[in-house]
């Protein structure tokens, strides 16, 4: 998170207001050591996290606002696609003075001040980051930031760029991209932590490594069996018959990822690729197929599709999406 | 204002309505109060120091500028779920203002420079007259520059960093705005692509440094700014400057100073900082352009910003 506002950070009891952040953040450590007490008051309210706004869902030519776990401010962004799970969008920024090739202006008629509509930083969230329409493009405006981003990413030239190219390794707006990326990192990372694989199993697996947690430490934090777990993290088993929705939820939680459709539709196509009829067991099921000793029992699709959207089913409620 | 409160009136604003007037306060007790606590050094202000006057021509200016005019408080309100996160962005967005405000008033002069600069140097050479003589580099091309601004632009980029504003603690003028050796380089740079008329290298200096057409400075209160050696109060007037200096540094912006400080090469410096190098040289940058507007004081508060920062860091 960032730093308070001077104001409220020299303000009286500010220092058990942002007591976790002064413990991490030297620079408002030396500030608060350096002010007197300032005479903004407080709220103490806590703010809840943003949350979607009801409505209908966006769609592309929507400016909404969107939000991660770790900013505090809101990104302001034009949709350019929208799925069921995930969102399209091009980051539109109130800074403007590092425009260069990869960014189209937007006057201020526009969205009511000057923005720049950031192309090489386009990317995608999850539907449970947006948070609020605040404004509709026109179908013109739509259309030159889609030109813009096909062009960009076919590495070709974007039309109506807001500035010149960069032409030189000592151009300051490189190291000003950097910054921005690294600043846009957030937004982006609940998406492409679930995106790792296409089955939860090695998704969550993934989280786990990047987490360095040992197996064994994780199986008794989530309780549940490490064997059952290994096997559901190497895409070799059905959750539905060996991992309880709750404990896949916990998992979810504990790693920090988004409790997210994606998450959702990550367990349906585990259950539905993994589900086979008629086993005795899961475990004696995956077994046979690590082995290739013996073929699979022949799958019957609507049956596992119906444990499939059972579990999805469970999960999502678990989620409380 | 509460929580409460401004969630009412950011919604309400954000839906198209006039900002209320109790959101208008909050952003005037901003002004003032990051006044009091220093975050804003006394050259910032349009007549040299903080008086309550100074205060509410700087709120008064802002407001009708860059809030209401540039439509910037619906920018921050869109971004700002919080009252916490939008009394932060009001800090940057007023400390930004004032500082476009005094890059603007000193670039008044920059024409006369460059055209002595491009007359007294030997490494520069013109034909031509009046305003139509084309200037080049003496051992450069004689071809003239024929493209378009974005080309123009572009080259001026490509230039590299430039530190902007200088500030004496004891100056009684208008500091530079490029001191002469970084006015050089740039003119030298920018002549590198072709020969060009005074009036073309003044296009590229607006339009790298935003600067707008100014005939002739604006109002400046040369004795605000005069002070004597040894002026009983300069030692607050330094602490005040070390705070306001500490207060436009970013967290990460402090870390990559002490880093630096301690010599850390940048890759680890990248690595504890979760960040890239890119993002390293923009913050080393950002801080360069912090310091330079310091002027000659610069090292002196740096020295006392970095002592500030190792107490609280060990």
């Amino acid at each position: 998170m960032s730093c308070p506002a001077i104001t409220e950070l020299c303000a009286a009891g500010a220092s058990s207001r942002f007591e976790d952040h002064l413990r991490d953040c030297v620079r408002c450590r030396a500030l608060v050591a350096r002010s007197g007490k300032g005479e903004r008051l407080l709220d103490d309210a806590t703010e809840p996290q943003p949350t979607a706004a009801p409505g209908p869902p966006p769609k592309p030519g929507d400016v909404w606002t969107f939000w991660a776990p770790t900013l505090d401010e809101l990104v302001v962004g034009a949709v350019i696609e929208a799925g069921s799970a995930d969102v399209l969008l091009m980051p539109l920024l109130m800074q403007t003075r590092w425009a260069a090739d990869a960014d189209i202006g937007l006057a201020q008629d526009v969205l009511g001040y000057e923005a720049l509509a950031a192309v090489w930083a386009s990317d995608r969230v999850l539907v449970e980051q947006v948070v609020e329409a605040v404004s509709v493009l026109s179908e013109v405006h739509l259309q030159v930031l889609t030109r813009g981003y096909d062009a960009f990413f076919a590495g070709e030239q974007v039309e109506a760029a807001a500035g010149p190219p960069v032409i030189g390794d000592s151009d300051p707006r490189l190291a000003a991209y950097a910054a921005l990326a690294d600043q846009l990192r957030p937004l982006y990372a609940p998406w492409s932590l679930l995106h790792v694989a296409d089955e939860l199993g090695p998704v969550l697996g993934h989280g786990r490594q990047e987490a360095d947690v040992e197996l064994e430490a994780w199986s008794e934090q989530i309780g549940t069996d490490a064997r059952a777990w290994a096997a559901f993290e190497a895409a070799e088993i059905d959750p539905y018959e060996a991992i309880p929705v709750k404990t896949i939820a916990r998992a979810v939680r504990c790693l920090g990822l988004l409790q997210s459709r994606r998450a959702v539709d990550l367990a349906h196509a585990s259950v539905l690729e993994h589900h086979v009829v008629g086993s005795p067991s899961a475990p004696k099921a995956m077994a046979r197929r690590r082995k290739g000793v013996a073929p699979a029992p022949r799958r019957q699709q609507d049956t596992a599709r119906e444990a499939a959207d059972r579990y999805a089913a469970a999960l999502e409620a678990e989620f409380g999406l | 204002m509460t929580a409460a409160e401004y969630r009412q009136a950011r919604s309400a604003a954000i839906a198209g309505c006039d900002p209320p007037a109790s959101l208008m306060e909050d952003c005037r007790e901003t002004v003032r109060l990051l006044i009091r606590t220093a975050g804003l050094p006394p050259f910032y202000s349009p007549v040299g120091v903080w008086s309550e006057e100074a205060c509410e021509e700087v709120f008064a200016d802002w407001v009708a500028h860059r809030l209401i005019g540039r439509g910037q408080l619906l920018g921050m309100l869109q971004r700002s779920p919080t009252l916490q996160v939008f009394r932060r962005m009001a800090e940057t967005s007023v400390r930004q203002h004032l500082i476009d405000g005094l890059q603007r008033s000193q670039s008044a002069n920059l024409y006369e420079r460059v055209e002595r600069l491009l007359r007294d140097e030997q490494r520069f050479t013109g034909a031509g007259a009046g305003r139509g003589r084309l200037w080049r580099l003496a051992d450069g091309s004689t071809e003239p520059f024929d493209d378009d601004d974005r080309r123009l632009l572009a080259v001026a980029w490509a230039l590299g960093d430039f530190h902007v504003i200088r500030y004496d603690l004891d100056a009684k003028k208008l500091s530079p705005l490029l001191e002469a050796e970084e006015l050089k380089r740039f003119v030298t740079g920018i002549l590198g692509a072709g020969a060009m008329t005074i009036g073309t290298i003044m296009r590229a200096l607006q339009m790298r440094f935003s600067l707008d057409d100014q005939a002739s400075p604006s109002a400046f209160d040369s004795e605000a700014h005069a002070r004597t050696g040894g002026d009983p109060g300069e030692a607050a007037t330094v602490s005040d400057l070390v705070t306001s200096t500490l207060a436009e540094l970013t967290e990460r912006q402090a870390k990559v100073l002490l880093g630096l400080s301690e010599e850390v090469p940048v890759r680890e410096l990248a690595a504890q900082l979760g960040c890239s190098t890119g993002t390293i040289s923009h913050e080393k940058a950002q801080i360069a352009e912090i310091l330079a507007r310091l002027g000659t004081d610069a090292p002196q508060i740096l020295n006392q910003v970095l002592d500030a920062l190792f107490i609280e860091n060990k």
